[in-house]
């Protein structure tokens, strides 16, 4: 990437409980944002890149017609919400190759709790055919089984884990529109009520209602300050294959090119923004990014204040976890948090002086785990 | 059956379902050109992409790796059942796979516990192949 293109608008849409609204408004609202941020209008976008679960069976074409615009570049967002940086890279290498001058890329769902149930049953062959009829419990019951094989391999507790959480509700306390504002205390987090052992209520995501969206063009179409340019970013799925109960992913496999490309390290990152479907996972990617080796994250965890204005303030805007998951706009939403923050529009959970930060991507669960990874490091463009 | 989610029989796949719904016995896939044993089924080799691949039928016997009781199943049909105990479940054989474990509670599931198939009539009310302790049958 020669870094001349890069993110200069970013959005993000209502986020609901249960709506009543369609998936096509919550695209639309998102898109809209972005489109403002970035001082333009729909009709200045001739690429899209679309990431739904629900959006089937429309596309990325198609969502072109709905929207109104012509475009020379069509993409349909892959891998889950691991996909969402990958889209937001291949945007970049799209209007890099001439393809396109201005991309839109727009990510969401619509899902409540039961509906994600429903769909996790029928998300692929493998799931529905040897997963469900064991009433496998979706994603808890995968991730519950990862997190107690890190807690019985490694010794890391749900204390060490649920700092994350506590933390993060720390940030969502600070954002309007993150759904579950409420303080928690470590205790709250101890005592909830068991969803799947190990994992307890507030271990796992609410199903929600939103929409994510960036617009991807030459930085210099925004003033100085307003743009944030990708520094390195890669994806890597089904890694290591075979595997039922995994404890890493793909991030191991491009981590160092990651860094190299960037010419920094996980120390220079003045936030950190990783896909936080559960709190084992953000452990997982703090190890797997090489921010502390494998199997140390819980040691780890104790030395961290993961708020806004902690040492390493993680998922700033409250992640998933309190904002809610708008399916596969979770994939998105690390990154419009990071473009907020790096703009410095992040009001009252501002990150003083943020000028970069990391991004990590997760999803796309298959038989026993999420298959895709993905990562980017990215800075403001003065 | 008992109502739960039933999967979807196709010719990849028929051998092992038959299996289990007719005989209560486990199969799965291993490659004809690198030995390779695996599952879930698939007409082809996920170690080195023969389409040259046969059936095993196991011992019925494997650890459980890992194990979650979960309280929130997906589907209706498991809510009486509550907590459902999950597994991945490394066979004598050589892969592993997710499986329920059934007559279990937390007191007695663990890490490395054995498992074997449940039998007999208990079976046929289980879509896939489910275990139970190997500990408790003897």
């Amino acid at each position: 990437m020669t870094g001349d293109i890069g993110i200069i608008g970013y959005g993000q849409s209502v986020y609901e409980k249960k709506t009543e609204r369609s998936l096509m408004w919550f695209l639309a609202d998102a898109s809209r944002r972005a489109l403002e941020s970035a001082g333009m209008k729909m009709r200045d976008i001739d690429g899209l890149a679309v990431g739904s679960f629900e959006l089937p069976p429309d596309n990325a074409v198609t969502l072109a017609e709905q929207f109104g615009i012509s475009i020379g570049w069509a993409y349909m967002v892959t891998a889950g919400s691991g996909g969402p940086i990958p889209a937001v890279l291949n945007a970049i290498r799209a209007v890099e190759a001439g393809q396109a001058e201005s991309v839109l890329v727009v990510v969401g769902d619509t899902y409540d709790v039961q509906g994600l149930f429903d769909m996790m049953d029928d998300l692929n062959g493998a799931l529905r055919d040897y997963a469900a009829p064991h009433g496998f419990g979706g994603p808890n019951g995968l991730l519950a089984m990862v997190t107690s094989k890190h807690m019985n391999r490694f010794g890391t507790t749900a204390e060490q884990l649920g700092r994350i959480c506590v933390d993060q509700r720390a940030n969502a306390g600070l954002n309007d529109n993150a759904l579950l504002r409420d303080p928690m205390t470590m205790d709250d987090y101890l005592s909830a009520r068991p969803i799947a052992d190990p994992l307890r209520l507030y271990d796992c995501v609410m199903a929600c209602a939103g929409a994510e969206a960036v617009v991807i063009g030459p930085l210099d179409r925004v003033p100085g300050g307003h743009g944030v340019r990708v520094l390195s970013g890669y994806e890597r799925h089904n890694h290591p294959p075979g595997e039922t109960v995994p404890l890493e992913g793909g991030w191991t496999m491009f981590r160092d090119r990651l860094w190299n490309d960037a010419g920094m390290g996980p120390g220079d990152m003045q936030f950190l923004n990783a896909y936080d479907d559960y709190p084992i996972m953000v452990a997982i990617q703090l190890e797997d990014l090489g921010f502390c080796a494998k199997g140390d994250v819980g040691p780890y965890l104790d030395t961290l204040t993961m708020t806004h204005d902690g040492n390493l303030p993680l998922n700033t805007g409250g992640g998933q976890l309190s904002c809610g998951q708008s399916g596969m706009g979770g994939g998105l939403m690390l990154v419009t948090e990071a473009c907020r923050q790096l703009r410095g529009e992040a009001g009252a959970r501002q990150v003083e002086g943020a000028r970069r930060g990391c991004v990590s991507g997760y999803g796309m669960v298959g038989y026993g785990h999420g298959l895709a990874a993905s990562a980017a490091v990215l800075e403001v463009a003065s | 059956m008992s109502g739960y989610p039933e999967p979807r029989e196709t010719p990849a796949n028929r051998p092992f379902l038959e299996a289990w719904r007719d005989e209560g016995a486990l199969l799965v896939q291993k490659c004809n050109d690198c030995d390779d044993v695996y599952f879930y089924p698939r007409p082809f080799c996920p170690a080195c992409f023969s389409a040259d691949v046969g059936w095993i039928t196991t011992s019925g016997l494997g650890t459980a790796m890992a194990f979650t009781l979960i309280h929130r199943p997906n589907h209706q049909s498991f809510f009486d059942e509550v907590p459902i105990v999950l597994a991945e479940v490394a066979l004598v054989e050589g892969t592993s796979l997710l499986a329920r474990v059934v007559g279990a509670d937390r007191t007695d599931i663990h890490e490395g516990a054995t498992l074997a198939l449940v039998s007999g009539v208990e079976r046929k009310r289980y879509p896939l192949p489910t275990f139970h302790l190997a500990e408790a049958s003897t």
